[in-house]
């Protein structure tokens, strides 16, 4: 009697993996690493082999995935942005006003920090720090939040007498903030400052005290 | 040999990095000496930071290569030097702060406001230099970083008065 294919015997575990996902499983363990070594070296300070050295790759298979030391931060850059949007989305899919959902972005974003002070630290130090693409991503980044705060806007009557640049200042305000308590190795315990960090970003729109209240509501109500 | 733990300063300044440093140490107290003496002149606070604020957009206007210098170039620099850059950062924020004892109930705020201010005046500027534009528009920008600095602490009214001073005579 014949087995039929799919019944005959086959070593445990060895399935052969494509191309793609070896590669693409190399990729993550590279970026992985990159990112710690980026966050505690900084990006000028960081080589190319201490990066093949802390996630065990060979150089020739590091410039197989990548250009180079600028196109690995990109990647890296990429990918916890990506992390942070994914938990942003998540948090805030139940909400539904600006306020609620501003509310919502902006604790999950000083979690995040708190809990990953690594990769938080390449995006907001480091990113200014690692050249033209580095610079790009973090004014793209800047540019996105700015877009998201102009819905404010809509909350006052006299949205239209508002400064034209006041959320680029109070996005680059708040990122300054987070961006300082970073550098000093103080993320932790940064969700407390949630009220202060609503009333830079929802403050000119529906008024210091009401930012402040909505974040201790938040606050307590995550706790 | 233990190493010494105070580096000669000397030596230090004949590295390239000694050198950047105190090229920045020269540069940044040109720039905060101007920032100072716009900010002493006034006579009440939201006076003195709209004083202090046209003096930095004069500096930034007159020195545009030391601006691009001290906030841009040193973007890229060491741990050292951003040290540096935050610790005198810091004096930008307590002229900011200086305003949390004027406020109806100053309890809520921390100096983290302060920081934010600053922070956002940072944050355009060098947004502008980013994009290879000219320091003499920081000028017409001043309004603006007024109207934000005053906003937390005196209230809407009074942010919204700033957007309306004369640029040719930010003393009233």
């Amino acid at each position: 009697m014949r087995l039929p294919e799919h019944l005959k015997k086959a070593p445990v575990g060895v399935e052969r993996l494509s191309r793609d996902a070896l590669s693409r499983h190399q990729r993550q363990r590279i970026i992985k690493a990159a990112i710690d070594v980026f966050a505690k070296r900084g990006f000028q300070n960081t080589s190319i082999d201490n990066i093949v050295a802390a996630s065990e790759a060979s150089v020739g298979g590091f410039y197989l995935l990548f250009d180079g030391k600028d196109d690995c931060f990109v990647h890296c850059y990429d990918s916890v942005t990506a992390d942070i949007r994914a938990a942003v989305a998540e948090a805030s899919s139940e909400t539904s006003s600006w306020v609620a959902r501003l509310t919502t972005a902006v604790i999950t974003i000083l979690r995040y920090a708190e809990e990953h002070p690594l990769p938080a630290r390449l995006v907001l130090i480091e990113a200014q720090t690692a050249g033209p693409a580095g610079v790009e991503r973090y004014s793209e980044t800047m540019t996105g939040l700015s877009r998201a705060l102009r819905g404010g806007r809509e909350l006052t009557s006299r949205g239209d007498e508002l400064p034209p640049r006041l959320e680029d200042a109070s996005s680059a305000g708040a990122a300054w903030l987070l961006h300082q308590r970073l550098a000093r190795g103080e993320a932790a315990g940064v969700v407390e400052l949630l009220p202060e960090f609503l009333a830079i970003l929802a403050g000119s729109y529906i008024g210091e005290a009401k930012a402040r209240a909505h974040a201790r509501r938040a606050l307590s109500a995550k706790a | 040999m233990a190493e010494h733990p105070f580096p000669d300063p000397a030596l230090d300044r004949l590295s390239a990095a000694g050198c950047f440093l105190d090229i920045f140490f020269a540069v940044w107290a040109d720039f905060e000496a101007q920032v100072l003496e716009g900010f002493e002149s006034g006579e009440c606070w939201r006076q003195r930071v709209r004083l202090g604020a046209f003096a930095a957009a004069g500096w930034l206007r007159d020195h545009p290569s030391e601006a691009r210098f001290v906030f841009l170039e040193t973007l890229r620099a060491g741990g050292r030097l951003q040290a540096e850059r935050e610790r005198r950062l810091e004096k930008l924020v307590d002229l900011i702060d200086r305003g949390r004892p004027l406020m109806t109930d100053p309890r809520p705020h921390g100096r983290e406001i302060a920081v934010a201010v600053v922070g956002g005046a940072i944050g355009l500027l060098v947004q502008e230099l980013q994009k290879g534009e000219s320091t003499a528009r920081v000028e017409s920008f001043v309004p603006e970083f007024m109207y934000m600095a005053v906003l937390p602490y005196l209230g809407e009214e009074a942010a919204r008065e700033e957007l309306s001073i004369c640029i040719d005579n930010p003393r009233d």
